[in-house]
């Protein structure tokens, strides 16, 4: 018999059985060792055999009693040849387990401690290797036989669930909208991203152009200081010139008037004949009876319709004056036609050239379009 | 085909609450470039000139020029049955007697379609050349829009003086006179908020308010408005489209009587 042991197994073996004095079956040193259990059988019977005299070992027997497989534990080397009797016909006998001959252990001892060891589901294949027999790999098949069953289903379940769709597909042109319109909310969501970007970029480019023409153009002054100023001015200037035209008014005008004979001039008559009259009358009466006559005539009847009128006259004379007054200013000319029509009130408020110091607002009228652009 | 999507309806809103009331009918020219509107009021005063941009829409495709003659009134009806979050979908045929408008929940599962008969408009296309003019007025719409409907209460014009460091508007009525100066500004934080004058000639125009008060519906289109004046010409009130676009008016002044 060769010498099938490796080194360590024998000094394993030696360590544990003699030294240790602890049963070793060929399945503890299968496992100890990693090694396959029939070769762990041959390593042990060989120990066995080399150290007869120190260690005794158990043995299993199998073979056919009387038409049946029996598998026998023989206790020892003493109880193997009537063990073996026991048998019609011996298939196998093997090695189970070596122990010191000092310990006596019996086999349910052993075969309580073999037992104990855990055994790691997760380890199966170092066990298979070592010679744990596998049986028909049946996880395989289940698995590839349970999906396609799962498949076939969901796809048979399936069907049913799109059908209602293609049927609410339908009624979207019956029962929904006339205008085929087909709402597209999943792909405009993926799209908003990109207009919203456009969008947002396109606001900082508009926020962007105030800033560069800001720069390039004003700078900011503190407004609150310099607004008063010319806000004052401008007003101050609108009024300069009716304040200046009011006092060239009272001589202007009234040289004009009086040329004219109006009923305004004769209003002056009357105020002058108050204070003069009498003295004139006193100094010279030959000379102007006639005149005075009149005017005293006219004076009687202006008194005796109103007192009041006289009031109004002049306020309509002070106002004639600011826009007759305007106008000598810029053009003689728009005085004199002033002048030709004074129906002394009314021409006097509306004077047509003062327009454009006054009447900004109303004396404009509206351009048409048509006078600008071209048709096409 | 047409078939025009805006992301919200606000934005078709704003734009026909803000021309409806000055041209009742007018006709939307789709091309592939997107939508433009020419109008002109009964009056031949105030022209308005919209481009709503292809980038406006999220979705937009015209593959045939078209044009839609749309009774503003009813459009507008129309739009206002939209909420404002919705999207809000232009759809006509190449040749169409009707243009349909739907809208749909951006949420909930709600869909509604309105469909508008359009109309057979004449109207004279009138030829804008780009102009050289003599002031360009920055300013934020919102200000501009107080100035008019403040200074509308005085009379029925507005003078408009821009000198080179002021812009004053003036109105003077029958009761009294208003008026308001602007000085340029730059608002640094707020950008929008600031006037630019830019400034080649003094200019001196008068505009009739009622008009103005047309153009100023068009605010909240955009924070900003941009005004170009010239002697003797009309003047350009712009309205950008932060999306794309644009909304113009044309406003022909008045002259004094004899001129």
């Amino acid at each position: 018999m060769t010498m099938s042991a490796s080194q360590s197994e024998v000094e394993y073996l030696a360590s544990t059985l003699i030294k240790n004095e602890q049963p070793v079956t060929y399945q503890s040193l299968s496992r100890e060792l990693g090694v396959h259990v029939n070769h762990a059988k041959l390593v042990l019977s060989e120990f066995y055999e080399k150290n007869k005299d120190k260690l005794t070992a158990s043995f299993v027997i199998t073979g056919r009693n009387s038409n049946r497989t029996l598998i026998k534990l023989s206790r020892n080397e003493e109880t193997l040849e009537n063990d073996v009797a026991q048998f019609d016909r011996v298939t196998t006998i093997h090695i189970y387990c070596v122990h010191s001959k000092q310990v006596i252990f019996s086999n349910n001892e052993i075969a309580f401690e073999e037992l104990k060891h855990p055994i790691d589901s997760s380890k199966t294949e170092i066990y298979i290797k070592n010679g744990l027999i596998k049986g028909p790999t049946v996880k395989e098949v289940e698995k590839s036989t349970l999906p396609i069953p799962t498949p076939t289903k969901t796809s048979a379940t399936r069907p049913p669930a799109s059908v209602p769709t293609s049927t609410a597909a339908k009624p979207a042109k019956s029962a929904g909208i006339t205008s085929s319109y087909v709402s597209r909310k999943q792909a405009a969501n993926d799209k908003k991203v990109n207009t919203l970007s456009n969008y947002t970029s396109r606001k900082e480019e508009s926020k962007r152009k105030p800033v560069e023409q800001a720069s390039s153009g004003y700078q900011y002054k503190s407004r609150k200081l310099d607004t008063k100023t010319p806000k004052e001015r401008v007003i101050v200037s609108n009024h300069g010139p009716d304040d200046d035209v009011e006092a060239e008014d009272d001589f202007v005008p009234t040289s004009k008037s009086a040329s004219k004979k109006g009923d305004l001039e004769k209003l002056f008559e009357d105020e002058f004949s108050d204070f003069e009259d009498d003295s004139v009358l006193d100094n010279a009466e030959p000379i102007a009876v006639d005149d005075n006559i009149v005017n005293e005539v006219e004076k009687l009847e202006v008194n005796d319709e109103t007192a009041s009128q006289t009031s109004p006259q002049i306020t309509s004379r002070q106002q004639s004056t600011e826009p007759e007054s305007l106008p000598e200013k810029e053009e003689e000319e728009e005085i004199t036609q002033e002048v030709d029509e004074d129906g002394y009130i009314v021409t006097s408020k509306k004077a047509r050239p003062s327009a454009k110091a006054k009447a900004t607002s109303g004396k404009k009228t509206q351009t048409n379009l048509m006078s600008f652009f071209g048709k096409k | 085909m047409l078939e025009g999507k805006f992301d919200e309806s606000t934005l078709l809103k704003k734009i026909v609450d803000a021309i409806k009331d000055c041209v009742k009918l007018c006709n939307f020219n789709c091309t592939e470039h997107g939508i433009t509107v020419q109008a002109v009021d009964d009056s031949r005063v105030l022209l308005v000139s919209l481009l709503v941009g292809q980038t406006a829409f999220s979705e937009y495709r015209c593959d045939r020029d078209i044009t839609l003659g749309i009774d503003l009134d009813s459009f507008s009806k129309i739009i206002k049955c939209g909420n404002n979050e919705d999207y809000l979908t232009l759809l006509a045929e190449d040749s169409p007697d009707a243009v349909m408008t739907i809208f749909e929940d951006k949420k909930k599962e709600r869909v509604s379609e309105y469909s508008l008969k359009l109309m057979n408009i004449d109207s004279e296309f009138l030829k804008i050349d780009d102009m050289e003019y003599d002031t360009v007025i920055n300013m934020p719409s919102t200000e501009f829009a107080k100035i008019v409907r403040d200074l509308k209460n005085m009379s029925e014009s507005l003078n408009i003086i821009v000198t080179k460091d002021s812009v004053k508007f003036t109105s003077e009525g029958e009761s009294g006179s208003g008026s308001v100066v602007l000085k340029p500004y730059t608002d640094m934080d707020k950008p929008e908020e600031s006037v630019t004058v830019h400034l080649d000639q003094p200019v001196d125009l008068t505009f009739g308010l009622k008009y103005l008060n047309d153009i100023i519906k068009a605010t909240s289109l955009s924070g900003t408005i941009t005004i170009k004046l010239a002697d003797k010409t009309p003047a350009l009130f712009e309205y950008k489209l932060d999306v794309g676009g644009y909304l113009r008016f044309y406003l022909a002044p008045k002259f004094d009587e004899d001129e």
